[in-house]
């Protein structure tokens, strides 16, 4: 086990040389930060955004951090450390905390989508859309919020319905869990002002960011922008066609320079090179299951 | 916080190599490290256990295998490590132990074990070691994975506020290299001093006034070049 020995040693002159390093460029920071700095960047970098639920975002609700509070007991339970700190102290206001400060720097998280509000995320409405791959029309997918027939209101009373523009009575359709619904005065009715939609759109974020389908929803939504984006170059009267020598005709399916599936093709990034390396630049960087799969599809 | 710029993208084969850099690119794009929070942590002591010594006494008194003893077994059953690994990807191999390390039964484990003194290598040659055993990763991949894995379980001992052991028992041991490199400032500040002191003079007549008392001044000036004489000085020969 010597050559074992050795690769400890190895990483822990490396960090001790980047504590020594770091120290020298910023001279205010404690030694103890730094280490936890490096520790962070260093987990973050390793399981890219598949730790963001154990070191950054919703912390107290994730697997880990549920079990650091089940051992918070057991930890302050030990002999000596029960009178010396209260460790874990931080999970009643887990967002914050140094782990979230590190991930939101490497980009796997924001100050504020821990914070509770992702402003920086779209919502994910789903209507009535045309589908380029399929050519067909096709309605909200799974996960997205159905603005067919989505009518903004809770409890019984008289809402503002933005879709028709006219003041309904609604028995309550909610947003999301945790959201309050958003009800208009009469005096907005027949137009939807700027103020009024941004209300909107700011209240279905906060809905989109605390539950879980909203989450989930974030790595369906970069297909989702892709495929508006395609759709929007893709007008299907314009699309052309290519003429193969001779008589064949291709169908637009060759043709079509990028493919988006929401199945599950058998595509492992980790296939793409056996080296590992690390850093923000690598392929497998932020590659955690949200985003593996589901955004990229090779030609069918 | 008050970021300046986007960070620039980093691609090293070194995790500790890459660690470095983000951070001090981070640094000097803005990011205020000393925004990280950091509690009073607990320290990772080992703490004696007579149940552990009873354990460890009972492993090492059930031997160890006879030199060659492999070389009888069937080849038709070789043990999981004699075989192909399961994973000849390092990424695959590391993206499995880490969906086993994230666990939350493993999680309670490490951090009950950090905090009683484990080293952080230790854990994570014995993760990597079962996994070898099992089949599952080469000796080579065991290397390979052994930095990250090392990382993670840092990171668990951050989060978890443990003072921990990176190697052995080595929380209040102090760094080396700083000693030497301080030791080095502190002889050349020395050198400096005695170089600025010999260099100048020292005379009754070039001190300034008011820095040593008159009536003691005057007694060296009276008393002559014998006061200036140390007292460990070699006597001359009579």
């Amino acid at each position: 086990m010597g050559f074992l020995r050795k690769a400890f040693k190895k990483v822990k002159k490396g960090i001790k040389k980047v504590v020594r390093g770091v120290k020298k460029v910023v001279k205010k920071i404690s030694k103890s930060k730094i280490l936890k700095t490096i520790a962070l960047v260093g987990a973050a970098l390793v399981t890219g955004g598949a730790a963001v639920g154990a070191f950054g975002g919703q912390f107290a609700t994730s697997a880990v951090g549920k079990a650091l509070i089940g051992a918070k007991n057991f930890i302050t339970g030990l002999p000596v450390v029960g009178t010396v700190a209260k460790p874990f102290e931080f999970l009643g206001a887990a967002v914050g905390t140094g782990a979230g400060k590190v991930t939101d720097f490497l980009g796997v998280t924001s100050e504020a989508g821990r914070l509770g509000v992702d402003t920086s995320v779209d919502f994910n409405f789903g209507s009535t859309s045309y589908d380029p791959i399929s050519g067909e029309l096709v309605g909200p997918q799974s996960g997205q919020i159905n603005m067919d027939a989505m009518n903004f209101g809770g409890g019984t009373g008289t809402t503002y319905n933005p879709l028709t523009g006219q003041l309904e009575t609604s028995s309550g359709v909610g947003l999301g869990a945790g959201t309050a619904p958003v009800s208009y005065s009469a005096g907005a009715k027949g137009v939807t002002t700027e103020a009024q939609r941004q209300t909107i759109q700011g209240s279905v974020r906060v809905a989109q960011s605390n539950n879980l389908l909203g989450r989930i929803g974030q790595g369906f939504r970069i297909a989702q922008d892709v495929a508006d984006v395609y759709q929007q170059f893709q007008d299907p009267e314009m699309i052309q066609q290519g003429y193969a020598p001779g008589q064949a005709v291709e169908g637009p399916s060759v043709l079509d320079p990028l493919q988006v599936s929401f199945a599950q093709p058998a595509v492992n990034l980790n296939d793409a090179y056996n080296n590992l390396q690390f850093g923000t630049g690598d392929v497998g960087y932020l590659a955690s299951d949200l985003y593996r799969q589901e955004t990229v599809g090779g030609m069918v | 916080m008050a970021q300046e710029r986007q960070l620039k993208p980093i691609l090293s084969n070194n995790l500790t190599d890459a660690v470095e850099q983000i951070i001090l690119d981070a640094q000097a794009a803005g990011v205020d490290l000393d925004d990280i929070e950091d509690k009073p942590k607990v320290k990772g002591q080992f703490r004696d256990s007579p149940e552990a010594l009873d354990k460890l006494v009972a492993l090492k008194s059930r031997g160890s295998a006879i030199p060659g003893q492999s070389l009888t077994n069937s080849p038709d059953q070789p043990y999981p490590w004699e075989q192909p690994a399961e994973f000849a990807n390092p990424r695959d191999a590391i993206d499995a132990i880490l969906a086993q390390i994230l666990q939350p039964e493993a999680v309670k484990q490490i951090i009950n074990a950090l905090a009683k003194g484990a080293s952080v290598g230790d854990l994570a040659m014995a993760i990597t070691y079962a996994k070898f055993t099992e089949g599952k990763i080469s000796p080579d991949t065991m290397l390979l994975v052994m930095e990250p894995i090392m990382y993670l379980i840092m990171s668990i001992g951050e989060e978890a506020n443990i003072e921990y052991n990176i190697d052995n028992d080595d929380i209040d041991e102090e760094d080396e290299e700083e000693t030497e490199e301080k030791l080095e400032e502190f002889r050349a500040a020395v050198e400096q001093i005695k170089a600025g002191v010999l260099s100048k003079e020292v005379k009754p007549d070039n001190l300034k006034s008011g820095v040593v008392d008159k009536a003691l001044l005057d007694k060296v000036k009276q008393a002559g070049p014998e006061i200036r004489q140390s007292l460990l000085a070699r006597e001359e020969d009579e």
